[in-house]
């Protein structure tokens, strides 16, 4: 083992030593075993602590040769075969994940990786030679990770080489394409996708306008669908954001986004409703009253299923539409469509729901409705109440008809 | 007046009807309000704005209990007899609405449709306790002269004379062709509009009774296609209720004034825009859904933003 620290050596045999300690640190240990080999895991570590230090502390460290010596070490411990996760069955929402065991030496790898790409001497230019489409492909793999820590990490990571090399943009946009269509429709499964969408967020914001047909496409074609897939919770805050970020770049994807949620709307899971409402609260703040004017009636049509919704939680979220502001404030504009719509539903809740703060709710939104247009509340309760009469009408001449045919029976076999 | 029922086979009302109406007339001094309310805010006082909001919440009340419209009217006409003969704060006036409006209910309904009080003030939201709500009552009966729960106390009201005048006309020739000009709980919905104004709380209720009702003969006659035939009737019929009009010893100056006023508020309603009163309602909710509103309450950090155009900068972060 070589000793002594590359800071107390004179500067033209440091690249020597540096390149020496970082192919030593390119042997893996097993940390399976967590009995094995104890002293060259911690001679190893110490090595790779002096490692961040020495490239954290000054200019010049990172000359040419370096580079490859670099991605090499990097690669050696980062790069492998993910285990099989141990609890075939695991929820992500519910269950602890599993730990990666040689978190001790990856974490220290992991952050001289970052404080080499964030380092004031890093020169794309030199970088771009091994930091090439394979490399990528490869860390991308690893954002399956089960360990939180590591994706963590592979987040910045590859955010801050997404900043650095325009030339490996495309491919990495192409990739992360690929990776959540085959996660939307073939596996379901893949731990990385709230990472993917931290950046993808943070790329979107810095879209120029006007927005190039690829953009729009993938918001479309794979932000939309992904919010079918069944552990939406898992990502649901990262995927609202895009979708919003993509709203206040180009109002006019407002129709295609909210018609996209409808058809996707979730039928059978209560959770997961709440969610989508919480998202479309969100796109309403922003949406411009001419993108309104589009999609009003197919929205409110779902608002008034959700009102109606035997989970109290649906119907909640529903109705707290009407307390935010602008919300009312677009409502009221275009009270004549939205009132009709909603008004049979909340009438009906009234009177049949078991839950008390939902029918508070349903009054408040009543008197709202009738403070903002008396006439047209009035017209609404009328005809809803001769509708009554009439299905009570219908149902009373039922009655008596099935009542007259069982006479009719009963006299037809007493003559028999 | 000649009712012109020559149907053999109809038995003669009209005596009884005429009977009811003097009664009525009598009456409706008893129970009319005369309110001085500032308009402008001032001192804390209820201002007419106020009390239009509180004649808008009884309202909706009564829309969401389902309860006949003489609920309504007996409740706002209690309330504005309060407020003529008391100087009443801003921070009372949902406690009075809301006990008027029960009172009103003990009245007029049966038993089991009265709603409880305890959840008419939950659904209000008058932040008053069922204590209060009772202390109330009692002290607005007091003062207005209500005992017990004899039908006596209910008020001649607005809807009162509407009702009868309705009867009167349909009894007599002229019935036939009211039919196709009003629809019955139409007039009524207009009327309570007209009621939850205090403009108007200070006319005769004949004489607001009688007003919609032509009013509202005048928009079905507006909406006929008219035959020549029709229109003679129509004429008839204009008649007739005029001669209604001078039964309830109504001037035509009088009529005037308050067919002004009444058109005035009825064309605000017909413009569909909101009442300038709202009520500033508390949206409560449980735990579980106020925990996670919205998506972005859980995000924590956002990476800083790479612009599509240029190199992402260490020292920019």
């Amino acid at each position: 083992m070589i000793r002594g620290s590359p800071l107390d050596v004179p500067s033209s045999e440091q690249e020597e030593l540096f390149i020496r300690k970082l192919r030593q640190c390119c042997v893996t240990f097993d940390f399976i075993d967590p009995t094995a080999d104890l002293k060259g895991k911690e001679i190893k570590r110490n090595t790779l602590n002096e490692l961040v230090e020495y490239i954290s502390q000054g200019r010049g460290v990172l000359t040419e040769p370096i580079y490859p010596e670099i991605i090499k070490m990097i690669s050696a411990n980062l790069f492998r075969t993910l285990p099989p996760s141990e609890n075939p069955d695991f929820d992500p929402e519910e269950d602890d994940p599993t730990l990666e065991a040689a978190w001790p030496h990856l974490t220290i790898v992991y952050e001289f990786f970052l404080r080499f790409l964030e380092s004031q001497d890093f020169q794309p230019t030199i970088g771009k030679k091994v930091i090439d489409q394979k490399f990528v492909l490869q860390l991308l793999e690893l954002f399956d990770s089960e360990d939180p820590r590591e994706r963590d990490f592979l987040k910045t990571v590859l955010h801050r080489i997404y900043g650095k090399f325009l030339g490996l943009r495309a491919f990495i946009r192409k990739q992360i394409n690929n990776i959540f269509l085959r996660f939307i429709y073939e596996t379901e499964h893949f731990n990385g996708v709230g990472e993917l969408l931290e950046i993808l967020g943070s790329i979107i914001n810095g879209f120029a306008l006007p927005l190039k047909m690829e953009h729009k496409q993938f918001l479309i074609k794979v932000l939309i669908p992904l919010h079918k897939v069944k552990c939406l919770s898992m990502y649901h805050a990262q995927l609202a954001y895009c979708v919003v970020q993509f709203l206040e770049k180009d109002a006019t994807l407002t129709e295609p986004v909210v018609k996209g949620l409808l058809k996707y709307w979730p039928k059978t899971c209560s959770q997961k409703e709440v969610m989508f409402l919480g998202e479309m609260e969100e796109i309403l703040d922003v949406i411009e009253p001419t993108q309104f004017l589009k999609i009003q009636e197919p929205l409110f049509r779902q608002i008034s299923k959700c009102v109606s919704s035997p989970h109290f939680q649906v119907a909640e979220r529903a109705l707290y539409f009407w307390n935010n502001e602008y919300i009312m404030s677009l409502i009221e504009e275009n009270n004549f469509v939205i009132m009709p719509i909603m008004f049979p539903a909340l009438y009906r809740i009234s009177k049949e729901h078991w839950n008390q703060t939902i029918v508070a709710l349903v009054y408040n939104v009543l008197k709202t409705f009738m403070e903002m247009n008396s006439k047209l509340f009035d017209e609404l309760t009328a005809s809803y109440k001769a509708e009554r009469q009439k299905e009570k009408k219908r149902e009373k001449e039922r009655d008596e008809l099935w009542k007259r045919l069982s006479e009719l029976e009963i006299s037809n076999s007493a003559r028999d | 007046m000649d009712h012109g029922n020559g149907s053999q086979s109809q038995p003669d009302v009209f005596p009884e009807l005429l009977h009811q109406l003097h009664e009525l007339l009598e009456l409706q001094r008893k129970y009319q309000p005369n309110l001085t309310l500032p308009v402008e805010d001032c001192e804390n006082e209820v201002t007419i704005g106020i009390r239009n909001g509180s004649a808008h919440i009884l309202r909706c009340l009564k829309v969401w209990y389902e309860l006949p419209s003489d609920v309504l009217f007996a409740s706002i006409n209690i309330m504005d007899r309060f407020l003529t003969k008391m100087k009443v704060q801003q921070k009372h006036i949902a406690c009075i609405s809301v006990a008027s409006f029960h009172i009103a209910c003990k009245l007029i309904c049966c038993d089991d449709l009265i709603p409880q009080p305890s959840d008419i003030i939950k659904i209000s939201q008058c932040k008053c306790t069922p204590r209060d709500l009772a202390r109330m009552e009692t002290i607005i009966a007091d003062k207005i002269g209500i005992e017990g729960r004899s039908r006596d106390n209910i008020p001649v009201t607005a809807l009162s004379f509407l009702k009868l005048f309705d009867e009167i006309v349909r009894a007599s020739r002229h019935g036939e062709l009211l039919q196709k000009l009003l629809d019955q709980f139409q007039t009524f919905q207009h009327l309570e509009v007209i009621a939850c104004d205090g403009v108007c709380s200070n006319f005769k209720a004949s004489q607001i009774a009688l007003v919609v009702f032509c009013s509202m003969i005048d928009v079905g006659v507006a909406s006929l296609t008219p035959a020549p035939s029709v229109y003679n009737d129509v004429v008839l019929l204009i008649e007739y209720v005029t001669n209604l009009q001078d039964q309830c010893h109504i001037a035509d100056n009088n009529f005037d004034d308050c067919f002004s006023s009444v058109l005035k508020i009825m064309s605000q309603y017909n413009s569909q825009c909101g009442v300038p009163h709202r009520q500033r309602l508390v949206w409560r909710l449980s735990q579980r859904t106020m925990k996670y509103l919205r998506p972005s309450t859980k995000l924590i950090t956002t990476l800083p933003t790479i612009e599509e155009q240029g190199q992402h900068k260490a020292d920019e972060e």
